[in-house]
């Protein structure tokens, strides 16, 4: 009996969630997007009970609300590299099927190193589940794949600042004409990211600070465990905590800087891994392969000289490119969090606080929080509750 | 709410009392059934299946069915999908039946992807397919009418509402899908054998 009850308990809750308005798939292709889309792709919808139960299956500690079902498409739209040549890249969008979108919620995901894992593929892991939380919510969900990673085959500008927020910026003003279709009097921007994607948020943010293409307003940006001075904090810590994934994090710093900079590998990374760096981290190689093959020991892996020059407080030419991609030496006008788990050891905790405590000091409008004694992983799933909560409060 | 359903679930027992005995009913062993299967309700579907009755009583059956079953949505996905069912069915002696079953289906689904290449000077458009197979554990509740009752009329309607959850679907996550199924069963009587 009791059994009977939950299952018609059940069905008229699936009765109830299927008449909600629905956004037909068709209307998005329909847009002046200025040329900058090339191709769009549909990937599926998802009711407001499915994102329920993705949702629960992450784990959450509290619930992410949930109140409508949601569209996906991957969009590959024009960007700019880091030498300002157009570029081809994709990105997922998430459409709620509500008439009264809470604004454009542009997600910044964190470090990835396989191509066939980006977001715009999407998995309960990330995309979909990302979807669920904030499209699911009323949100219209966007989420860069970055330059090297999606549809693009160059090579990832890992913390490269200037070319990873162009990607982003312009798959907001993707999410901005999209916005202005479907709830012409909402302008509202949300940032937020997690470690490699975190940096690359406070870095949209102060993008947008100072020029603003996207006719948005930026409500708030939440940033999750990230690393915002690489030359100062990010990389000594990697080196002095000899951090698990902290070969993966060089190998792939190296790779991108020697492209982008012509630094010499050789100068960082010893042999015999400098001269497989460049088909390591082309795109191919998941994180179980590089574990792999790479040693698990940064003495084995980085140069002696370079590890000296971190010890000393040395600006090699490696450093003073990390140092010119910091992204928290700005002073922000719109809200901005930042999150960070006290056990992180994967990015220091103190990237969180000295980022805070130079903004706050210059009359930044930041907060700092410590989400308790969690992981580098852990904390994105602790975070997501408390920005969620925020964003939905801040929302007009 | 939870009152009304004790209620109407007494009033449907107390009816048992007064009941005829229906002696056809132990002769039928099977039925068979054809129906709308709506797609997240509302999307086109057709089911088609059989059951069998695997224990009667007067009030009761215990029922296996096995089904064909497919289903369109435009421009999303599309899916046919073999279904295997056990359940129970109480059968009030005036006719009106409640229902519920649990399954597992095979399924195969075609998705769509309507794409809009920009690059071309027309802006192409195309519907990109793709198939995968999946399975689909499920559970049903449904209403119905048993004409047999109260009529010589080896005929039952239905009304079942049918939840699946297909995995895996294209993204390779699961989908939670309502279905409405609503049809009619015909229940061939079995000869009786002459008893000299």
């Amino acid at each position: 009996m009791r059994s009977t009850l939950f299952l018609v308990t059940i069905l008229m809750g699936l009765l109830s969630s299927c008449t909600k308005e629905k956004i037909e798939p068709t209307s998005i292709y329909a847009l002046d997007y200025d040329n900058q889309v090339t191709k769009i792709e549909f990937l599926g919808e998802y009711t407001s009970l499915e994102a329920i139960q993705f949702l629960q299956l992450a784990g959450l500690d509290a619930p992410l609300e949930t109140t409508c079902g949601f569209s996906l498409y991957r969009f590959h739209y024009k960007t700019r590299d880091f030498e300002n040549k157009e570029e081809i890249v994709s990105g997922l969008v998430g459409v709620p099927k509500s008439s009264n979108i809470k604004g454009v919620f542009s997600w910044q995901h964190g470090t990835n190193t396989y191509r066939p894992g980006s977001i715009s593929t999407p998995s309960t892991d990330e995309g979909i589940g990302l979807a669920a939380g904030f499209a699911g919510n009323g949100y219209l969900f966007v989420a860069a794949d970055y330059i090297g990673l999606g549809v693009s085959t160059s090579v990832h500008p890992y913390y490269h600042t200037e070319s990873t927020v162009n990607s982003i910026e312009d798959l907001i003003k993707i999410g901005a004409v999209i916005l202005k279709e479907l709830t012409p009097d909402n302008s509202n921007l949300y940032l937020s990211g997690f470690s490699q994607g975190a940096g690359a948020s406070v870095a949209t943010h102060r993008r947008l600070e100072q020029f603003n293409t996207t006719g948005l307003q930026i409500k708030g940006t939440a940033a999750i465990s990230g690393a915002y001075d690489l030359a100062e904090v990010s990389i000594p810590y990697t080196i002095e905590q000899n951090l698990v994934n902290g070969v993966i994090y060089m190998g792939y710093l190296a790779n991108s800087y020697s492209h982008i900079y012509n630094v010499d590998i050789e100068d960082i990374i010893q042999e015999p891994y400098a001269s497989k760096i460049p088909e390591y981290f082309d795109g191919t190689k998941d994180g179980s392969f590089l574990e792999s093959n790479l040693p698990s020991n940064l003495q084995d892996f980085l140069q002696p000289s370079f590890i000296s020059d971190v010890q000393n407080g040395v600006l090699n030419p490696f450093l003073s490119y990390a140092h010119q991609n910091q992204t928290y030496q700005w002073v922000p006008k719109s809200p901005m969090r930042f999150y960070f788990g006290s056990e992180d050891k994967d990015v220091s905790p103190d990237d969180s606080k000295n980022a805070f405590e130079y903004m706050s000091s210059q009359g930044g409008n930041v907060e700092l929080y410590n989400l308790g004694n969690y992981n580098h992983d852990q904390s994105i799933v602790k975070a997501l509750p408390h920005i969620q909560s925020w964003f939905n409060q801040i929302s007009d | 709410m939870l009152r009304r359903v004790i209620f109407l679930l007494l009033f449907l027992f107390s009816t048992e009392s007064i009941a005829q005995e229906n002696e056809t009913l132990t002769n039928r062993k099977w039925g068979f059934f054809a129906g709308y299967n709506g797609f997240r309700f509302g999307n086109f579907g057709l089911q088609i299946g059989a059951e069998n009755y695997l224990a009667t009583a007067r009030n009761f059956q215990i029922i296996g069915i096995s089904s064909l079953q497919f289903y369109t949505q435009k421009e999303v996905q599309s899916g046919i999908d073999l279904n295997f069912r056990f359940g129970q069915r109480f059968t009030a002696n005036y006719g009106v039946l409640l229902e519920s079953y649990i399954g597992l289906g095979v399924a195969h689904t075609t998705y769509s992807s309507p794409t809009i290449d920009f690059t071309t000077t027309t802006g192409d458009s195309s519907v990109t397919k793709s198939s995968k197979w999946g399975v689909k554990p499920n559970i049903t509740l449904g209403i119905g009418y048993d004409f047999n009752r109260k009529l010589d009329l080896s005929l039952i309607t239905y009304a079942r509402t049918n939840i699946s959850w297909l995995y895996p679907d294209r993204n390779l996550v699961f989908q939670t899908i309502p279905f409405l199924e609503v049809g009619i069963v015909i229940m061939p009587k079995l000869k009786q054998k002459k008893s000299y």
